[in-house]
């Protein structure tokens, strides 16, 4: 017996989230009990109103609220450079280091025949369609895991016989960490990935 | 490394149980279900994330409870204190802290507390299939480096997703080409690891067998890598091996596009232990075999102190069940002559008391139904 089924149902809820457990999901719960009820009426709103407005940008499919999102429709961008990842997450990682002037690419997944997700489930097609005379160069920022190193190779396969230069990220040594400290295999990547000075 | 205490929450049958650890010997005594096995499986989870009898985390956690922990403070052969928690919770992940950080992955700690086991599940080192050689080797390699821990995952991952490929009803071929040659690229790695890492194990692992057998028999260990009949994997360059196993694959395309699945790799590498040039598995008497299995550890122990500069704990699980008498002492003088410091479950705990040299620091540790019932000093 539970004292109240809806207390019940929004902590079911919450613990579906990712990262959430039980006792977070309570803990939560018991907060929007204590807030006014126009704080959480404009929560639920500003979530049913994100899922409802909330598209992929025509061009680079990153998640947007217009037809073009602001980066593939500022005038500011280098147009000649496309940087695929994976999620709509990692531009706003990318663009957080304000070093890259390019555009994007969101595929939304990696190959990854387990799940059943092929070249045609994630945005390749997209890609190569945008790849006309302007474009010179993809930077192929994947994850660092089997599927995002197949997928990079699979891409970069693709885009060679277009004659466009494709590169990929660094796998280095994070910055900040001694050398001493780092897992051998981000040091073995790192040497391999050396650079001449 | 030396273990100062370790604390048991909620592990089996195990409510809280606090151990106090002697310097070189303790022995843990008690009827079968007294909980002194699980006090081992708790240090090896402290050192390696997981217990050394396969089991899930769910079925560790004792009975009614949501949580189990165990804690183990240990003095590292530097005189630096470690400490590790790991904290198991059903149907989430594992939570591991220790004087490294806090967060972190099981991944981070292997090594870090070097152990070495003998339980009674170990006998198919030396009496079971293929995989349980392999397994036995890839431990020892993962506890002296990270980059074993991370190429065996990749392998199990490639190898799943590329059998996905092939068993799906139209192959990609781009696709399979790029999983193919994904798979042995590690596979390659893996191959020349496991072979330069057995040519420095194997002359420990025959000291070891002459030490423990006193006998002068020839021993052998050949690493027979899959696919990879005519190539010397211990001296040819990874990029080589590679080359080597891509003619297989293309050799065996056929077939495993009939057979919808992944027919060769490092994932069916043997390991062939040999006496007097006979195959153990089949020739062996059942001396023989518990002779190797203890060589195959006391030299797992050797080459972890090398690799490590720690000398790794020993955990002995139901000893008498594998050795007797005899091989028991000699094993118990190898590891105290190594500095090595070691726990030991029996049901005997008065034949292991008296075979404790005199000067030793031993301790003996008494249980009952999960509970620490006594602590005393071995004399
Ligand atoms: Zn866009």
């Amino acid at each position: 017996m539970t004292p109240s089924d809806s207390i019940e149902t929004v902590i079911e809820q919450f613990a579906a989230l990712p990262t959430i457990g039980r006792k977070t999901a309570r803990r939560l719960a018991f907060h929007l009990l204590r807030q006014s009820e126009a704080t959480v009426e404009a929560f639920a709103k500003s979530l049913v109103r994100m899922r409802a407005e909330v598209r992929e940008c025509d061009v680079c499919k990153t998640f947007t609220d217009r037809e073009r999102c602001g980066i593939c429709s500022s005038e500011k961008r280098d147009r000649s450079i496309i940087c695929v990842v994976e999620e709509p997450g990692d531009v706003l990682a990318i663009e957080r280091t304000n070093e890259y002037r390019g555009l994007y690419h969101v595929l939304h997944g990696a190959l990854n025949p387990l799940d059943g997700i092929g070249p045609e489930e994630i945005r390749i097609k997209d890609l190569v369609a945008r790849l006309d005379g302007s474009v010179q160069e993809i930077i192929l920022a994947l994850n660092p895991n089997v599927e995002g190193e197949v997928t990079t190779q699979y891409i970069a396969r693709l885009v060679a016989p277009l004659g466009i230069r494709s590169t990929r990220i660094a796998r280095g040594v994070p910055i900040g960490a001694d050398l001493e400290f780092a897992d051998d295999a981000t040091l073995a990547r790192a040497l391999e990935g050396r650079t001449t000075i | 490394m030396t273990i100062r205490s370790v604390t048991v929450v909620n592990v089996r049958n195990h409510e809280r149980s606090e151990l106090e650890c002697a310097q070189h010997v303790n022995i843990l005594s008690g009827r079968n279900g007294s909980g002194k096995t699980t006090v081992l499986e708790a240090m090896c989870l402290g050192a390696l994330a997981r217990s050394f009898v396969p089991v899930n985390d769910a079925s560790l956690i004792r009975r009614g409870e949501e949580a189990a922990s165990v804690t183990v403070h240990a003095q590292r052969d530097i005189d630096v204190p470690y400490f590790v928690t790991v904290r198991l919770r059903e149907g989430s992940r594992k939570r591991i802290e220790s004087s490294l950080g806090s967060n972190l992955t099981p991944r981070d700690i292997v090594g870090e507390l070097p152990v070495v086991t003998l339980s009674p599940d170990h006998k198919s080192i030396t009496f079971g299939a293929p995989s349980e050689r392999r397994a036995f080797l890839d431990a020892v390699m993962a506890q002296a480096s990270r980059r074993t821990t991370d190429l065996l995952f990749e392998l199990r991952r490639i190898l799943k997703q590329r059998n996905a490929m092939l068993d799906a009803v139209d192959v990609d071929e781009t696709q399979l080409t790029l999983w193919t040659e994904a798979f042995i690229t590690v596979s390659a790695e893996l191959a020349s690891r496991r072979a330069r890492f057995l040519k420095t194990l194997l002359p420990l692992i025959q000291q070891s067998y002459e030490q423990v057998s006193g006998k002068a028999e020839e021993i052998n260990v050949v690493y027979e890598p899959d696919g990879l009949e005519n190539v010397d994997v211990a001296t040819e360059t990874v990029e080589s091996i590679a080359a080597a196993l891509r003619e297989t694959a293309s050799r065996l395309a056929f077939r495993e596009r009939q057979r919808r699945s992944t027919l060769f790799g490092a994932q069916r590498d043997e390991l062939s232990l040999r006496i007097d040039g006979g195959i153990v598995k089949e020739s062996a008497s059942q001396g023989q075999h518990k002779s190797f299995l203890v060589a195959l550890k006391l030299a797992e122990c050797t080459i972890l102190h090398d690799v490590r500069g720690e000398r790794p704990v020993v955990l002995l699980d139901d000893v008498f069940s594998e050795l007797d008498r005899s091989r028991c002492e000699r094993t118990m003088e190898l590891v105290l002559a190594m500095g090595m410091q070691c726990f030991v479950t029996t049901t005997e705990g008065d034949t292991i008391a008296s075979m404790v040299p005199a000067g030793t620091d031993a301790r003996r540790i008494i249980l009952e139904r999960g509970h620490i019932v006594d602590m005393r000093e071995a004399a």
